[in-house]
């Protein structure tokens, strides 16, 4: 099999690499350390720090050549294999280029041609003097609110070299712009979960793995992959969970723990584990707690004095479990029909869960469907009816696989990053409706109890992220690009939205600037020195220089830079924490000595191993109220009840996806397609790098898809076969295999966008994003969340010649 | 502005009063209204001693100027039965004006109970004591200018700086305490974000 093909070799890298001979250098690499002339002896070591945590980067003969784990990662992650491939890759943008006709005719252009239009190479001088211009213009003529920076993406770690928040920094002091709320990982999650507990808590620490260890009987791992998740960080990862779960599977293979996922796919999770495995509907989720709640409620087994105690609306909860107000009693055998297990499962399900103390830990992904607020909504209720919430090892927790949650918290200070300023335009947007708002500008739009109008759009200045790839239902989306006038990037790479854009100005990496991060995004354990590696290549520029250089021509770079370097910054962050950690009694050495060395560590107390989500609440509700209205949990929510939205009652509700596996629509697209994050990369970052080769199939991103699904329509492993649906079309490549249920398949979020040709209304990609195949709707008028897991699709065997793969091209740029 | 910044109806008398004249300290007749510019320690009496609680900033207080460098301060809000050292702005709007400590209760005189929607029952208090004169200013936009001014630099770092209305009064705190440290927020700052917040929220 060619998956077993990929896997071995892959090992075979990594193994290489473990053993310490050279760094695995790709033939790029290897050309580049030659035309240095290389003298193995001139190598020297750099600790810097990304995404995937604290690293040591080799440089031999100025050439960036390859990088492992700091001595302080007990468990790097493979992909930091990567680093040295994507700082050469092909795919870097080299010079500030301008679109053609976008360069002859400026807005006047139009945006038909992006993406299709050769670029030309301009000087820095004429590129900061024409995005001034554009930016002069459009403030004039359209006003601040017409401008638009998009969301803040994953970027790069560092708290100088911040992208997203140095365009809003320079878009701030030009007079404001319209800002988005929300991030599209959890954007139900965060409008939901404040209205039921108070608070976000989808970035708040989790019980501490510590508590799990030794109370947890049964772990329920409800479409959660912390295996895969926290290979990465907010912060740089520090891999604290590798530790943790190690201890668990030991106490699993002891047989003192059970582990059961709840999940349409095998996940990385399940097979570390390996736990036993539950594969319902997708999105079904809602249905099959209700029907566990169902059979707790019919035989007296709920908690009633947590419910009494904690809890507001059981009474209305449960008259919607059991029948009484919508004559639908929730039974198992109700939801068996909805979610395809059998209802003896589910009875099973409930009373082991009630019988133990037992762990709902839940991923982002069952929020990111249609009505998505209400899985969510209803984990909680579901929680609070087995009554351990605050119990040590119980309750529910739905940041264990984002950011090492239930890391142990340091004694620390934090980081003050580079501030984006004063926004004098106040209006903001959920981020979800990014293209609705382009095509739709003064459409009302109700949002959590309020009503926001679109602004009319005329400037996008993106850094740090690219739309083209998250923005869901492409073919919809590029019709909504061809609106602005003008689109301005900040990209180290020709991403698809680098592509298709009019004015691309090129950034370094991380590698080729310094800067300074907080190491474990809940543990706080490090303050890092991230220090440069290369200096720039080709003509590119840190952000922090462009933003600066833009504001000189616009009048403020006094304001933008408050008159400091790269380094004053550092400094001045550093001697910020310093500040901070003195009434803390705890030491830290002066910058110097810091920045020699590379890092500082921070104390991690005892009683951080201790920690348990709402037990102060749980033994005082009076003193440690939750921030809802009745400073309790609320399974009933009177403030989403006064919104009357008929797609969120005021009640968890099992309520149709748009479109399932039960739906009229599945008899002609007969396939669920979710798109969870991908095992090899972040997101769509390392796409452009030799570790693609690592997944691959036949050069396309690989679809995972049952044997039984696969042998009905003739599909081999490691055929190329066509995704598509009424919204779009995008190649793939197969990868048949029984780690996802029969009519699912898996399609990773994130390969980079290859439109077979960019001319035409509904190109096919030829590379396998997924978004060329979602569903551009929000979640409901609650919370305007994406539904990307709301897909169907048919998936066929592609038929005449493969196209190549150009997604990782340059445009041409004269 | 919001309720916060309204002057209450309160009548410095009684026991406050008394207090007053018993620890021999001279009280002006009239009182005024004053704020909180950060999180002040409150005290029992005029003179050194341990802290009976903390007075929250932006806070409204009914002050009478003492010689001795304190101010004598009197605070009226609702606290709920069963954590009662938490003193809020009204019932179920839970915005701190006061935390005491378990010695502060002495200070406080229940004018009032009612219960609310969820059945919780609350105590109508008026707390009684004493703090640093310097620690007040007239005018409550002195104090939530500073605390804009904070919030704006430090929580646009990460992500699109959220309108004050975005969540409510109640939802703020738990919102911040998660934040604070990717914000680099000591206890004072975080207090003073928390507090202008959630005065300047959504409406329940």
């Amino acid at each position: 099999m060619s998956q077993q093909g990929r896997i071995s070799r892959r090992d075979l890298i990594v193994g290489t690499a473990a053993a310490g001979s050279a760094l695995v250098v790709p033939p790029e690499i290897a050309r580049a350390i030659e035309a240095a002339g290389g003298d193995p002896a001139a190598i020297e070591v750099v600790p810097t720090a990304t995404h995937w945590g604290m690293i040591e980067a080799t440089v031999r003969r100025g050439k960036f050549t390859g990088a492992k784990g700091s001595a302080r990662d007990a468990h790097p992650t493979r992909m930091i294999d990567s680093f040295a491939d994507r700082v050469y890759a092909k795919s870097r943008v080299q010079y500030p280029s301008v679109r053609k006709s976008f360069l002859e005719q400026g807005y006047k252009a139009g945006g038909e041609g992006r993406g299709r239009e050769e670029f030309v190479r301009v000087s820095w001088e004429k590129a900061f003097d024409l995005v001034a211009s554009e930016l002069k213009r459009v403030k004039s003529g359209h006003g601040n609110a017409s401008i638009f920076p998009g969301t803040a993406d994953w970027q790069s770690v560092g708290s100088l070299h911040n992208a997203s928040a140095l365009v809003r920094r320079m878009l701030g002091l030009h007079g404001g712009f319209t800002d988005c709320t929300g991030d599209p990982s959890v954007a139900a999650a965060m409008v939901i979960l404040p209205h039921v507990l108070g608070d976000l808590e989808v970035y708040s620490q989790q019980s501490a793995w510590p508590t799990i260890q030794q109370n947890t009987d049964l772990l329920v791992l409800w479409g959660c992959d912390p295996v895969k998740g926290d290979q990465i960080g907010t912060h740089p990862s520090d891999h604290y969970f590798y530790g943790a779960i190690e201890k668990f599977r030991d106490k699993v293979r002891a047989k003192r723990a059970r582990v059961i996922a709840i999940d349409p796919r095998r996940s990385s999770t399940v097979e570390y584990l390996e736990a036993e495995w539950i594969a319902p509907r997708p999105n079904t989720d809602t249905a099959l707690m209700l029907g566990i709640a169902h059979e707790l409620i019919a035989t007296g087994k709920h908690d009633k004095a947590f419910l009494d105690a904690y809890t507001v609306g059981f009474d209305q909860l449960s008259d919607y479990i059991t029948g009484k107000s919508d004559g639908v009693a929730k039974t198992p055998e109700w939801a068996s029909k909805i979610t395809s297990l059998d209802a003896a499962t589910i009875r099973t399900l409930a009373h082991d869960m009630q019988r133990n103390r037992t762990m709902l830990m839940s991923g982002y992904s069952i929020q990111r469907a249609d009505h998505g607020e209400q899985p969510y909504w209803m984990l909680v209720a579901l929680a609070s009816i087995l009554g351990q919430i605050g119990l040590p090892g119980g309750g529910y927790g739905i940041s264990y696989h984002y950011d090492n949650g239930g890391d142990l918290t340091a004694n620390a200070p934090g980081i003050a990053g580079i501030s984006a300023g004063n926004n004098p335009v106040t209006a903001a947007l959920p981020f979800e409706r990014f293209t609705d708002m382009l095509l739709n500008p003064g459409k009302q739009v109700p949002y959590n109890g309020t009503t926001f109008t679109y602004p009319d759009i005329r400037l996008i200045y993106y850094a740090g992220g690219s739309p083209l790839t998250h923005l869901w239902q492409t073919n919809k989306v590029l019709e909504a690009w061809r609106r602005p006038e003008t689109i301005i990037v900040n990209e180290p790479f020709w991403t698809s939205t680098a592509k298709f854009a009019d004015v691309v100005l090129p950034t370094t990496t991380t590698f080729e600037r310094n800067d300074i991060e907080v190491c474990g995004a809940y543990s706080h354990q490090y303050i890092v020195a991230m220090k440069r590696v290369i200096p720039p290549l080709y003509e590119a520029k840190s952000d922090f220089d462009i933003l600066a250089g833009i504001s000189k021509q616009l009048g403020f770079e006094q304001q933008f830079t408050e008159g400091k370097s790269e380094m004053a910054w550092i400094r001045e962050f550093y001697e910020g924490a310093q500040k901070q950690a003195a009434p803390m009694k705890v030491a830290m050495p002066d910058f110097e000595t810091f920045w020699k060395r590379g890092y500082v560590e921070f104390p991690t107390p005892a009683d951080s191993k201790e920690f348990t989500v709402h037990a102060d609440f749980r033994e005082n509700p009076a003193l440690h109220p939750l921030g809802t209205p009745s400073g309790k949990i609320e399974l009933y929510s009177a403030t989403i009840a006064g919104y009357h939205y008929d797609d969120c009652p005021p009640h968890p509700t099992w309520i149709e996806p748009a479109e399932w596996l039960g739906s009229p629509k599945a008899k002609q697209y007969p396939l669920h397609m979710v798109s969870p994050h991908p095992y090899y990369r972040l997101h769509s970052q390392l796409d452009n790098t030799w570790i693609r080769t690592w997944y691959e199939v036949q050069h396309r991103e690989p679809i995972w898809i049952n044997t039984e699904d696969a042998k009905k329509r003739g599909i081999a492993n490691g055929d190329v076969v066509k995704v598509h649906n009424d919204r779009g079309s995008t190649l793939a490549g197969a990868m048949v295999t029984d780690r996802v249920r029969p009519g699912v398949v898996v399609l990773h979020e994130g390969a980079w966008y290859d439109p077979d040709n960019p001319q035409s209304g509904t190109p096919t990609c030829k590379h396998g994003l997924p978004n060329v195949v979602t569903l551009d709707k929000g979640t409901s008028q609650l919370a305007q969340g994406n539904i990307a897991n709301t897909t169907l699709v048919e998936v066929s065997k592609h038929e005449g010649p493969i196209p190549t793969v150009t997604a990782f091209d340059p445009p041409r740029v004269t | 502005m919001k309720d916060r910044s309204r002057p209450r109806l309160i009548v410095v008398m009684g026991l406050g009063f008394a207090v007053l004249l018993a620890i021999g300290v001279i009280a002006q007749a009239a009182t005024q209204t004053l704020f909180a510019r950060e999180l002040t320690p409150l005290f029992g009496d005029a003179q050194d001693g341990t802290a009976i609680g903390n007075v929250t900033p932006g806070t409204p207080v009914q002050s009478a100027e003492t010689s001795s460098g304190r101010t004598s301060i009197t605070m009226d809000g609702w606290a709920q039965q069963g954590g009662d050292t938490v003193i809020y702005t009204a019932v179920g709007q839970r915005i701190v004006l006061a935390t005491l400590t378990q010695a502060g209760l002495a200070h406080r005189q229940i004018l009032d109970t009612a219960r609310d929607a969820y059945g919780n029952t609350w105590n109508h208090v008026q707390v009684t004591g004493f703090a640093d004169s310097g620690e007040f200013v007239p005018d409550v936009n002195v104090v939530w200018t500073a605390a804009h001014q904070l919030y704006s630099t430090r929580c646009s770092a990460c992500h699109a700086l959220h309108a004050t209305t975005d969540f409510t009064a109640n939802q703020w705190p738990g919102i911040l305490q998660t934040m604070e440290k990717n914000a680099a927020l000591d206890p004072q700052q975080s207090a003073l974000i928390t507090q202008y917040l959630q005065t300047h929220a959504r409406a329940p």
